[in-house]
């Protein structure tokens, strides 16, 4: 059926704006509308009688909102339905602070302000619902790993990898923790509905715990900086989460398909608190969220239930708190569940899988060098907490967060090269994060002298002629180089964001504008400072690319060579945990100690 | 049923506050009410101004015309009557009854076809009375109530005297007489001399072609010009000047229609002409004004776009409003002038009709 085609007045009352009517004009002559612009600042009587000669079905009338000009606009509807021509026509008002409010008061049929689109005026011509462009819209959730062959160009390093994963499997072999024993009855504890059955596996559980936690479980005891949430507290949160679903209009970050997935991280300790940050986020476009968890969690073996809050750097991970936190979470946004650096690692993976979680994260290098835990401990645990990340199916990313603490990115880079292969041989899908920062290594060499770019595209092209993997800098991008002001944080974020989205990387985590300097928890507004600055840049890029000079090159070529370096040593020394505490993939001179939290309870698996 | 309009002369001169007095003794006198707005009233902040409003509290028993959205910001209670097809920026228009009162924001029909919509339902659900509030200066669509109630004050000008002039001026348009004829009008421009009719080919006297019509069919004689639209005062200050016009009678469906052709300064400028001129201008709808309200208040513009609270001397202004006009005049901050108010409005529209 051929659509009627209207006959269309566009009137700008403004004295010079009048480039949205432009637009639309330029629109509506596409689909065929009849269209009159009229020139700008036309007296109302005169616009009146415009309608009436043209006989038009349609006025569009635009004016940036000032003092006095409500009146005008009142007026001039009032004329319009004075005359009798109310009636025949529809009409509608575009402009700076004009709502829907605005426009119901002055007597419109609709109102347009900042933000509209096209096809929205268009819309209300053509007498149709607008219904926004689904694909813009909607988010989709994207497995980065998808398009991914995990295949070596670089064969010597592969031939390298596959020597040390092989010694860390044969070393492994029957060793068993406290860790993944609880990892497999806290699966089991998931699965069973047998009350009898459950006390039975909780009882063999809180034997493999810590005190403080066994104390939990044993006489309801919690850790002293927590409390349970109230009947009440879960009631108003599961209210505020309904009214905001309710409410929200998810927003896109990415102006084109090339741009990295956005991931921010939330951690405050409070379940509420978290979940409004969270949905906060997801209304200002990001794509996924990264769950934090207190540090002193890694520290201690074995998990609280229930719903807990108040902990002060990080959200309690109870199996109750994360199907919470999921329940809450738009289902179109990514998850991920940090398990990468403790005691709890391998059932962090299992509470993370079972609760619906996306995607986590495993490093054995970082959490043994960086992250406190026992290189023998995590590495056995490593091995178990990866084979569930790839039972649950979920992508993890292997962070190089060492690098913060002074390790020099080839051997940051060995290490996560290392637990990589592993996981590919454990069938799993890792996800290659480098750091985007401003590291004491390029502090002190001053490759970061003259630009933050050519150290860090380097980083993304070493990688890239090392394997075809994905890449999910991190983690948040351009730490060490944010200040306390909010302008010059999110600028900086928002400019590695364009240049990862530049160097075509699969994802980024960004850090709120107030993050590094909050001294307590993060405000909203500086999370959508980062998230505006993010898409803004994006924007302004678009399929236009930052260029790193020729250093990036240079040093993307030396980063290997040293990465064939590090792991012919590991190799030849061939035991990867020994290699660990001896500072082969990051010395204590450099800032690297290795962790002592689970010394020595690694044990063969018939002792248990 | 009797609708009873508020119209201000200007933003913040006192609907909202008039509407609220009326329906507390409305409520008082057991009166089954109905409320709506032809714009957006009720909001806690001004939409232009920014500066705070009183939002309308409704009594239980009361029946709304208002926007789908209305209802999801309103604090009372509202059962749902019916839908209509009225659509307005804020969504279609509902019919609900207030079950617990509360405070409403009132967004309802804009535009004079729908107000009469709406009206009509409005009677089917026997309601007494209906208040139209008002929204900024518009007035149009007020030409469907029965009454006017003009709300005016410091924000339409700081300056007393000028106020009261304009006050008194937009009154006395309101009092041009009522047709006697008893026809069905068309809605066509006509005129009838000497008993023949023409229909004319426009509805508003808003375009040099229209005029140049009505100067081709003018003859001696005596009969009637109906003008069913707008009267541009531009056209009807030449009207006046044609040859032909002594002896006849311009009618039009109300005096807002007049009244919006053109500045009160034009209007009230050509009303002196009229005599002079022999004509004799008519509507077919009286709408009288029952009151004049009062509000010392005005906000006063300051550079950075924002707006502070200001008042003008509130006796000054009252004295000299009612030394003016030959109508009660409120000012309905104060408590007496409430009660009095609809007292003079329940005779007016009920016991004199």
């Amino acid at each position: 059926m051929k659509s009627k085609k209207h006959k269309v007045l566009l009137a700008p009352l403004d004295p010079v704006h009048d480039i949205g009517l432009k637009m639309i004009k330029r629109a509506l002559d596409e689909k065929g509308h009849h269209t009159i612009l009229l020139p700008p600042d036309l007296p109302p009587e005169e616009i009146l009688n415009k309608i009436h000669e043209n006989k038009v079905d349609t006025v569009l009338i635009s004016r940036t909102l000032g003092y006095g000009v409500a009146e005008i606009l009142g007026k001039f509807i009032d004329l319009i339905d004075a005359s009798g021509l109310r009636d025949t026509i529809k009409i509608a008002l575009g402009g700076m602070a004009v709502t829907p409010e605005l426009a119901t008061e002055l007597g419109f049929d609709a109102g347009f302000g900042p933000g509209t689109e096209v096809e929205e005026a268009v819309a209300f011509v053509e007498g149709r619902e607008y219904k926004p462009d689904i694909g813009k819209f909607v988010k989709n959730k994207k497995d980065i790993t998808q398009r991914y062959s995990y295949k070596y160009t670089d064969k010597e390093i592969e031939n390298l990898l596959d020597k040390i994963t092989s010694q860390i499997l044969e070393w492994s072999n029957n060793k068993t923790s406290p860790g993944v024993k609880r990892a497999e009855l806290r699966e089991e504890m998931l699965k069973t509905s047998n009350p009898k059955e459950l006390a039975k596996l909780r009882n063999e559980y809180k034997e493999l715990c810590d005190d403080v936690v066994k104390n939990f479980y044993e006489n309801g005891k919690l850790h002293s900086r927590t409390r349970k949430l109230t009947k009440e507290e879960l009631e108003s949160l599961e209210n505020y989460v309904a009214k905001i679903k309710a409410r929200m209009k998810p927003n896109g970050l990415q102006h084109i398909d090339k741009n990295p997935l956005v991931f921010i991280q939330y951690g405050t300790g409070c379940p509420f608190m978290d979940i409004a940050h969270i949905k906060l986020c997801e209304a200002w476009g990001t794509d996924g969220v990264v769950h934090f968890d207190p540090s002193w969690g890694a520290r201690t073996e074995g998990f609280f239930e229930g719903y807990i809050t108040h902990e002060e750097d990080g959200s309690v991970i109870t199996p109750e708190n994360l199907l919470r936190i999921k329940k809450s979470i738009n289902e179109n946004v990514l998850w991920q569940v940090r398990a990468h650096r403790g005691l709890n690692t391998p059932e962090t993976v299992v509470l993370a899988g079972n609760s619906g979680a996306d995607l986590t994260k495993i490093n054995i290098a970082y959490g043994s060098l960086g992250g406190g835990t026992d290189p023998e401990r995590l590495t056995v645990d490593a091995i178990s907490a990866i084979k569930y990340a790839a039972k649950y199916n979920m992508p993890f990313d292997v962070v190089t967060n060492e690098e913060l603490s002074g390790v020099p990115a080839y051997k940051a880079f060995s290490g996560m090269l290392i637990v990589s292969h592993l996981a590919l041989k454990l069938g799993g899908k890792p996800i290659l994060q480098p750091l985007f920062c401003y590291s004491p290594e390029v502090m002190i060499n001053g490759n970061m002298e003259n630009n933050y770019i050519d150290f860090n595209a380097a980083k993304i092209f070493v990688l890239r002629k090392i394997i075809d993997a994905p890449i999910w800098p991190g983690a948040p991008i351009g730490f060490l180089t944010h200040t306390e002001e909010r302008v010059q944080s999110s600028i900086t974020t928002a400019l590695h964001a364009g240049l990862a989205s530049s160097l075509g990387v699969d994802a980024i985590s960004i850090a709120s504008s107030d993050e590094a300097f909050s001294g307590g928890p993060i405000a909203g507004a500086s999370r959508i400072d980062t998230l505006k600055a993010t898409k803004e840049v994006f924007r302004f890029l678009g399929n236009a690319k930052i260029t790193p000079t020729k250093k990036a090159e240079e040093w993307a070529q030396i980063l290997q060579e040293n990465i064939k370096k590090i792991l012919t040593k590991v190799a030849q020394h061939g035991n990867f945990v020994s290699a660990l505490y001896e500072g082969l993939l990051g010395s204590r001179e450099e800032g690297a100690y290795p962790g002592r939290a689970g010394r020595n309870t690694v044990t063969s698996k018939h002792s248990y | 049923m009797r609708a009873l309009g508020i119209a201000g002369t200007a933003k913040n001169t006192g609907k909202t506050t008039t509407t609220a007095a009326l329906i507390e003794e409305i409520k008082k006198n057991s009166l089954s009410l109905g409320l709506t707005s032809i714009g957006f009233d009720g909001e806690e902040i001004d939409n232009i101004t920014g500066l705070p409003k009183p939002r309308l509290k409704v009594k239980k028993g009361c029946i709304l015309a208002v926007a789908e959205n209305c209802l999801k910001v309103s604090s009372a209670e509202i059962d749902i009557l019916e839908n209509s097809q009225i659509k307005t920026p804020l969504g279609k228009i509902v019919f609900g009854k207030v079950t617990q009162e509360g405070l409403v924001v009132v967004a309802g029909p804009n535009k004079s076809r729908d107000l009469h919509v709406a009206l009509d339902k409005f009677k089917k659900m026997k309601c007494d009375m209906v208040i139209v509030d008002g929204a900024l200066n518009r007035l149009s669509p007020m030409g469907e109530v029965d009454g006017l109630i003009i709300a005016t004050g410091a924000a339409k000008t700081p300056d007393i005297d000028q106020l009261v002039e304009e006050t008194q001026q937009l009154v006395k348009i309101f009092k041009i007489d009522q047709s006697e004829e008893r026809i069905d009008w068309p809605n066509c421009a006509t005129i009838n001399i000497n008993g023949k009719k023409t229909i004319l080919n426009f509805k508003s006297l808003i375009d040099r072609s229209s005029l140049e019509e009505i100067k081709g069919i003018l003859k001696k004689g005596a009969g009637y010009i109906y003008i069913p639209g707008l009267i541009s005062q531009t056209y009807f200050a030449e009207l006046l000047k044609l040859e032909n016009i002594k002896n006849k009678t311009l009618v039009c469906k109300n005096a807002i229609k007049f009244l919006l052709g053109g500045n009160l300064h034009e209007v009230v400028s050509n009303l002196k002409q009229v005599k002079k001129a022999g004509l004799n201008l008519q509507v077919i709808k009286k709408i009288p004004v029952l009151a004049v309200t009062i509000n010392p208040f005005y906000p006063a513009y300051r550079y950075n776009n924002k707006y502070s609270a200001e008042f003008v001397d509130k006796k000054v202004l009252y004295k000299k409003m009612v030394q003016a006009l030959d109508i009660p005049v409120y000012n309905v901050m104060e408590p007496v002038h409430k009660k009095e108010l609809f007292k003079t409005v329940f005779n007016k529209l009920f016991v004199c009709n």
